[in-house]
């Protein structure tokens, strides 16, 4: 090992890090009626129910939700991460306001709190009775959510005061102005422009990488469970790994099996119309996207108008029997890949016919072919023998740089054929908004192609140790 | 030969690019001109207008259709070749006399291809050239800077990072974190620029405590302690960074956070492009190095700047030409692929990827996949050629 190589690595490294940080802040997102869907179908509570937003804020402290972020939170001196008990939008809003103006977060926070407390209450009220009094009293209720932060709140006790429809509702009233002088008694609102570092060692990173309530964390390969079925992901991806993995290398090793002999021998002919065609083929295949070509080849010949040899997705008869062992299962499923085998052979093929065409005639004007030429070896045998072990090494790295275009291509190519592969169910995932399913994909696939760069390093070393891997 | 494909690959660039800019005139179902005295029923049947060929006083363009918007009466893919109908003023279902009306057929929902092909041609041009303008900035930034400082770095003491850290934090606390709701509001469009001042003020404030800060710590040896600071080596872990989750899976991951408009999805594929051509750049710039007019330029007493602007940029532009034109084709391809996908902009808007898509769906309907696959195809083949070209020239 040399010291590049290992300053290569510990890049690498780095980047793991870094792969493993990004997954982990999409695994936190969470589209907006995530909590309502679990709600839904765990507690069976209905939205219209009275304590329906206390029930969802349990639900987020049972799901350690409402933890911070990271072990170290920058925030101002007022901030105090209160923010997730409030249901909506609007209401946040009013709390950060609120906060920059007055600066007490206790005390904003228990006025804020009593707001929603009230508006609960009276929802819960509404379906019962539902008179004028009541809207009216929301109405104002409403006002004064909205706008506690802009405006001078005073003449709006005094109204409800003096209003006499609103007696029954003295108690709350009271509730709210109370809380209201509380805090603003002693604003502070210098506070929300203090910065302080609060650290706390019970979070959500630490929950998801070493384990707690939503899953066994990421260290004993756990990846949490999918949103909407309540999936183990871990076994959920298994197959659809297995798929993608199968199904790429294979069209990799046919395409590079096929794609260097044939370089090679168009090489040592030395034939200019070859030379032609092999360029406009590569030409093709860089202009002709997969999903064109894949739409292509399923007009040609999954359609009922033209050919109807193969079917059009899929990867096994509908309705196959269980039984039948690994080979049959395999045979049986053989029309259905032809197409997508096709299509992606076709691209990588194109692809390495002409970096190793390009190579090898790089190759044939160096030294040690000249001097093996004059040694009277005829050209077949300097191609085959001289020329292509010393392309094989930059090709190495090359097949290392497509191998992120290789993921990228099998998406759409399994997307397109319905294979059931990890670029089909990253497409799915996204669709669905399913952040776990989707941080678990890019974790796999980061970390995929980092091992790939890592290999393919070692490998041209150890192949050629004169080869310095340069730090870029 | 070889010639007159290249001639051919600038015309049909040239024609692309004319046909883009000019889409809501190529086009368009409402007239550009149109004698509003003659009728009473006024824009809504222009169409009846013109096929009846009475008070035929609207002037419409070539295709008369907008992308994206249902032919009621066509529902459905039709061919170029079918009969296509409309109704006419007597409120009866006739056929259209025109032999070609749908140029380049219809899709699912009765939407005009050839329509579709123009302003997808207009959206996929649109997100190449701004993506790759902001990856060439990024690029030429990060590269000039790493290849230039590769050699010595930049000698920077401990109270500049110190300052510069802090002032980095102050920037990013005082003007996104603490009115972070501001910006939502200002973002969506409903708040004043109030703040903005009031960000302003804090820095400048902040800025000058800094800089206070600085000047007393430079009294001590330990902060004037200077250390080499080498962006050569920040930047290629930084690319690093970057290639090791695949594009397209950053990229659509990407899009799922963001309401995916035209120019967000530009952001997003100009600020992933650029680590390929940053790397080039940095390659040349090293070379150029080698070659010692940049050491002569040193010596006869320019300044960096002045060396970079006047004579490593000029020189930059043989090897960003074709990597531009490149990357101008891989933007259009991977573009296309994410609207194939249906993950790119909403589903209102007809670009070439989703119109292969609804190929996929209907089988049937050649013409969907002929003419988005062939327009997608010979724009590519020709920003190929081009670069090809230019990278021959170059060398």
């Amino acid at each position: 090992m040399n010291t590049s190589l290992t300053k290569k690595l510990a890049i690498y490294l780095l980047s793991g890090v870094a792969v493993i940080l990004a997954s982990f802040f999409i695994a936190v997102q969470m589209p907006g009626d995530a909590l309502d869907n679990l709600l839904l179908r765990q507690e069976k509570v209905s939205v219209s129910s009275y304590d329906y937003e206390i029930k969802k804020i349990e639900m987020a402290h049972r799901m350690g939700i409402d933890k911070p972020l990271f072990y170290f939170r920058m925030s101002s001196l007022a901030e105090t991460g209160y923010e997730i008990y409030f249901a909506t939008e609007t209401k946040k809003d009013n709390y950060s306001k609120l906060l920059r103006k007055y600066g007490n977060s206790k005390e904003v926070y228990l006025f804020a709190r009593n707001c929603q407390y009230t508006d609960e209450v009276l929802s819960g009220l509404n379906k019962k009775y539902n008179s004028s009094a009541i809207e009216k009293f929301s109405g104002y209720l409403q006002f004064i959510q909205k706008n506690s932060a802009s405006t001078n709140m005073d003449s709006v006790w005094t109204m409800t005061e003096n209003d006499h429809s609103l007696t029954e509702f003295r108690p709350l009233t009271n509730m709210l102005k109370h809380s209201w002088e509380k805090l603003a008694e002693q604003p502070h609102s210098y506070r929300a422009y203090i910065p302080a570092i609060s650290f706390s060692a019970d979070n959500r990173f630490n929950d998801w990488f070493f384990g707690g309530p939503l899953s066994h964390g990421l260290i004993h390969l756990d990846l949490g469970t999918s949103f909407f079925t309540g999936e183990k992901i871990t076994s959920l991806l298994k197959n659809k790994i297995a798929w993608s993995l199968g199904f790429s290398l294979t069209a990799i090793l046919l395409a590079f099996s096929i794609g260097i002999p044939l370089a090679a021998w168009i090489v040592s002919k030395k034939n200019k119309t070859l030379d032609k065609f092999i360029r406009i083929f590569a030409a093709t295949g860089y202009a002709m996207p997969v999903y064109l070509a894949g739409v292509i080849l399923l007009f040609l010949f999954s359609n009922p108008d033209i050919l109807n040899i193969f079917p059009s997705s899929g990867v096994k008869p509908i309705g196959m029997n269980d039984n039948v062992s690994i080979a049959g299962k395999l045979w049986a499923s053989v029309p259905y890949l032809i197409l997508p085998l096709i299509c992606y052979t076709f691209s990588l093929l194109a692809f390495a016919v002409s970096t190793a065409g390009e190579l090898l005639q790089n190759q044939m004007s160096l030294p040690y072919i000249v001097t093996a030429r004059a040694k009277g070896l005829d050209e077949k045998t300097i191609v085959y023998k001289h020329a292509l072990k010393n392309v094989l090494p930059p090709l190495i790295s090359l097949l290392a740089n497509i191998f992120p275009a290789i993921i990228g291509g099998s998406v759409i190519i399994e997307t397109l054929f319905s294979i059931p592969g990890m670029g089909n169910e990253i497409v799915r995932a996204c669709l669905s908004r399913n952040f776990p399913l989707l941080s678990a994909i890019i974790l796999i696939s980061g970390f995929a192609t980092i091992v790939m760069y890592a290999l393919v390093d070692i490998a041209v070393y150890r192949l050629d140790p004169r080869i310095k891997p340069s730090a870029a | 030969m070889k010639k007159r494909f290249r001639k051919l690959s600038v015309l049909w660039l040239s024609f692309i690019t004319l046909l883009s800019i000019a889409a809501p005139f190529v086009a368009n179902e409402k007239p550009f001109f149109f004698d509003s005295s003659e009728s009473q029923t006024g824009y809504t049947d222009y169409r009846q207008q013109r096929l009846d060929g009475k008070n035929n006083s609207g002037f419409f363009a070539l295709i008369p259709y907008s992308s994206g918007v249902a032919d009621a009466e066509n529902s459905g893919p039709h061919s170029p070749f079918e009969k296509n109908y409309y109704h006419n003023s007597q409120g009866e279902k006739s056929v259209i006399p025109l032999r070609f009306h749908h140029w380049m057929g219809t899709d699912a929902i009765g939407s005009d291809v050839a329509a579709g092909v123009v302003f997808g041609l207009r959206h996929s041009l649109f997100i190449a050239v701004t993506a790759m303008v902001i990856a060439l900035i990024i690029a030429l930034v990060m590269g000039i800077l790493s290849g230039y400082y590769s050699m010595y770095g930049i000698r920077i003491s401990w109270s500049a990072i110190l300052f510069f850290i802090f002032l980095f934090w102050a920037i990013w606390f005082y003007g996104c974190h603490i009115f972070s709701n501001e910006w939502r509001m200002f973002f969506s469009g409903n708040s004043s620029f109030y703040f903005l001042f009031k960000i302003l003020f804090i820095i400048i404030i902040i800025t000058s405590i800094l800089l206070v800060l600085k000047r007393i710590s430079d009294r001590f040896v330990i902060a004037r302690k200077e250390i080499n600071f080498s962006p050569d080596r920040w930047i290629t872990a930084t690319t690093q960074l970057f290639i090791s989750v695949p594009q397209l899976i950053l990229i659509i991951t990407l899009s799922v956070f963001f309401q995916p408009s035209a120019f967000k999805i530009a952001v997003i594929f100009g600020l992933l492009m650029w680590t390929d051509l940053a790397r080039i750049i940095r390659a040349e710039v090293l070379k150029m190095k080698q070659e010692g007019f940049i050491e002569s330029c040193i010596a006869s007493g320019l300044s960096t700047s002045q060396i970079i602007f006047r004579h490593i940029l000029p020189n930059l532009k043989t090897v960003v030409r074709p990597l531009f034109l490149f990357g101008l084709a891989s933007v259009i391809l991977t573009e296309s692929g994410l609207s194939f996908l249906g993950l790119g902009m909403g589903p209102d808007t007809v670009t070439l990827g989703s119109l292969l898509a609804q190929a996929k769906e209907n089988m049937d309907a050649w013409w969907l996949m002929l003419f988005p696959g062939i327009f997608l195809f010979i724009t590519i083949l020709s920003l190929f050629n081009q670069g090809k070209q230019n990278n021959i020239n170059g060398n």
